[in-house]
């Protein structure tokens, strides 16, 4: 099979996986190839509108397990292929020199056993960075079950690590992923987030024993872990799976949970009969993750017990407002900054603003608008100044009704899945050169000219004179 | 009195540099490179002088701030119409009230330079993800970029550390500016780069095989065309290798 086809089978194989992130590297170049951007980088955005960041593939999908809802489960009849450890890094090297992709994510189907195809990973990462000078960015799998120090090895070359859970309960799994016990999958998890814990406390004393910091730092999945749980493939409410993210946070120090809508590409009588992937659902879910990753909600805040699942009409945050009514409206120009963050229509970056904007004097709803707040949802819940907006109501239903009018769906809602980097605020790559020391501003007059700007000799001297031979 | 500079950023902060010391009453400020003379108003022309440029750029950081400065740096390179005008009034504004200036979210004449600069700030990113090189026969990798905003200067560092042990090109074809690197030092000039040498024999082999991967990656079930053309707008698919 040439090396055409089987990237499109492996690339099929591997796009259920949603994450993408490229962000949070530390990576620098030392002279080879590639660094990493702190805020991550997306490179394209695929038809379905998700971002891509990593050439995500997997290294082989002929599984020897059998779960239900995957694509690449044992028993379902598809083309099979694999990569030679040549092959991913090939591609890996020859995309990225050419700026189409961050780096690598590199997953796998169990080939054998855990412990062979981790060895078969950790191979190619090893050879990646030790024989091609790679510094991209890689994040890969840790296979459930593997040996421990083929998985710690691992996480010595990558950036990122991650166990996919995929159905939040033991339920679920026991019912479609029977060779998989959530044990075994919380296992290497556990391995990892202990990892990173010791190496970053070993790194402190360090620091305090060495003052000269000539010690050679070790890196360990310094991106962090991550995690991918399947939406709609099971009966779990909406609560049952916030409240494992929010456990995940907290105990495992996840970077990021991921939320994947069930997409039904087999039909099986123990799956449920989805005519359409569930994308509102996931859209909530990635909303309410946000609230409890940046604005300071809790899970119970958001669901309960009578309230399992997130309303389909309303975004999370202003189904909260509406049900703390009693709490609104607040003070933009006292009120603190972790009310300001619940305001439904305001989000993380103006609420900063506003911070900034309050130093230097007193604020309007002119100047909130400026700010980029959106008043037909904050106008609701806020007073400037002591007055309310044109169209604050105290009526629970006038608010709601105008607040739906204002929503935004999947389509036309600026977030983005996987990835923040328009978010998050964005990292100037450091330069300490000054722009007119660049600049030349007697142009090459010929292609002859430029072209030997290449071929002087490389001895660090660079002279007008040189692109002018 | 309309001030005409020659279009570069020294020549503009000497612009700025005269409108203090000369007390003129400046109407306008326009690049040579697009301007266009009536009748009616009086001109006056801005050669560009290195130490009065500095001065000024010296007399922002230290009377208002480094952000400050940063976010002119970033507004005067938008190429926005006007925005040498919003500048100015910046500037004015921030010598009388210093780094204050910065929190001033509120104030048309802080946001008619930071908007352009955030603009300039979004663009820049972008970029980083959807410029494309090809390799070409003699081993350098050269990519055409058509940005809206003269972005090459805020771009260019990222790749020369990602790329270090390649030769490449980055050129802007819309202000026929071009960065150049040769594995040791960088450049920035303006150029007609006629006559690019062909591509690479293997080059058309990657390319189709990341055309292959972009087609297979996304999800059926969920085509967004809309969602897709929001983040990656149409005006840049021109030179993005998978969209072609």
């Amino acid at each position: 099979m040439n090396l055409f086809d089987k990237l499109g089978i492996l690339a099929d194989a591997a796009k259920y996986d949603v994450s993408c992130s490229s962000s949070g590297g530390t990576r620098n170049n030392k002279n080879g190839v590639g660094n990493s951007h702190a805020a991550g980088i997306c490179h394209t955005w695929s038809d379905d509108g998700r971002c891509v960041s990593l050439l995500k593939i997997l290294l082989s999908n002929e599984c020897i397990y059998d779960c239900v809802y995957c694509v690449n489960r044992a028993s379902n009849d598809v083309p099979r292929a694999s990569f030679t450890a040549d092959e991913v890094i090939e591609l890996t090297m020859n995309f990225y020199r050419r700026n189409y992709i961050e780096g690598l994510f590199l997953s796998s189907a169990v080939l054998k056993n855990p412990s062979h195809t981790m060895e078969l990973m950790l191979d190619i990462v090893k050879r990646l960075r030790n024989e091609h000078g790679f510094y991209g960015y890689i994040h890969i799998k840790a296979i459930p079950g593997a040996d421990e120090r083929l998985i710690n090895q691992a996480g010595m070359f990558v950036d990122r690590m991650s166990v996919n859970i995929e159905l939040p309960s033991d339920r679920g799994l026991e019912v479609l992923a029977p060779q998989k016990p959530k044990k075994a999958l919380l296992k290497p998890m556990q391995q990892i987030s202990n990892k990173i814990i010791q190496l970053r406390d070993e790194r402190k004393i360090y620091k305090r024993a060495s003052s000269s910091g000539s010690l050679k730092r070790e890196l360990f999945v310094p991106a962090g872990q991550s995690t991918q749980l399947i939406v709609g493939a099971t009966p779990d409410k909406d609560l049952s799976i916030l409240k494992l993210s929010e456990a995940l946070y907290g105990s495992f120090n996840l970077k990021r949970v991921y939320y994947s809508a069930f997409v039904p590409t087999l039909t099986d009588p123990r799956l449920p009969a989805l005519i359409k992937p569930p994308l509102l659902r996931e859209h909530r879910l990635y909303q309410a993750d946000w609230l409890l990753r940046f604005y300071g909600f809790c899970a119970d805040e958001l669901l309960s017990k009578a309230n399992p699942d997130f309303n389909p009409e309303l975004d999370p945050k202003s189904d909260w407002a509406l049900r703390n009514l009693h709490l609104f409206p607040v003070e933009v120009n006292s009120v603190e900054y972790q009310m300001l963050l619940r305001v439904p229509g305001i989000g993380v970056k103006s609420a900063q603003r506003i911070l900034a904007a309050r130093r230097a004097g007193k604020l309007s709803f002119d100047n909130l608008k400026k700010i980029g707040v959106v008043l037909k949802r904050a106008g609701h819940f806020i007073t400037c100044q002591g007055k309310t907006y044109d169209t604050y109501s105290q009526n629970e239903s006038l608010v709601k009704e105008s607040l739906m009018s204002a929503r935004l769906l999947p389509q036309n809602k600026k977030y983005i899945p996987g990835q923040m980097s328009l978010l998050s605020t964005i990292n100037e790559s450091g330069s300490n050169e000054s722009m007119s020391d660049l600049y030349v501003f007697d142009s090459p007059q010929s292609t002859e000219q430029w072209l030997s700007y290449y071929n002087q000799p490389q001895d660090g001297r660079l002279l007008l004179s040189d692109i002018h031979l | 009195m309309i001030y005409i500079y020659d279009g570069t950023w020294d020549c503009f902060l000497t612009a700025i540099h005269h409108y203090y010391y000369d007390r003129q009453d400046v109407a306008d400020m326009e690049s040579s490179v697009s301007f266009c003379a009536n009748l009616i108003d009086e001109y006056r022309e801005i050669n560009t002088d290195i130490d009065k440029a500095k001065t000024v750029e010296q007399a922002i950081l230290t009377k208002i701030s480094s952000e400050s400065l940063d976010n002119i740096i970033r507004c005067f390179f938008s190429e926005i119409k006007g925005c040498e005008m919003s500048i100015l009034n910046y500037i004015k504004l921030g010598f009388k009230i210093g780094s204050k200036i910065d929190s001033m979210l509120g104030t048309q004449a802080v946001l008619d330079v930071l908007i352009p600069a955030r603009k300039v700030k979004v663009e820049s990113h972008r970029m980083l993800g959807l410029l494309r090189f090809e390799l070409l026969e003699n081993d350098i990798y050269y990519a055409p970029i058509q940005p809206d905003h003269n972005i090459i200067t805020f771009i260019a560092p990222h790749f020369k550390s990602r790329f270090a042990d390649q030769n490449w090109v980055i050129h802007d074809i819309k202000r026929n500016l071009a960065a150049l690197y040769n594995k040791k030092n960088m450049i920035i000039s303006y150029m007609d780069l006629d006559n690019i040498p062909d591509r690479h024999a293997d080059e058309l082999k990657f390319q189709s095989l990341w055309k292959n991967y972009f087609n297979h990656i996304a999800i059926k079930s969920r085509i967004n065309p809309k969602l897709q053309k929001q983040f990656v707008p149409k005006r840049y698919w021109k030179h993005l290798t998978e969209k072609k």
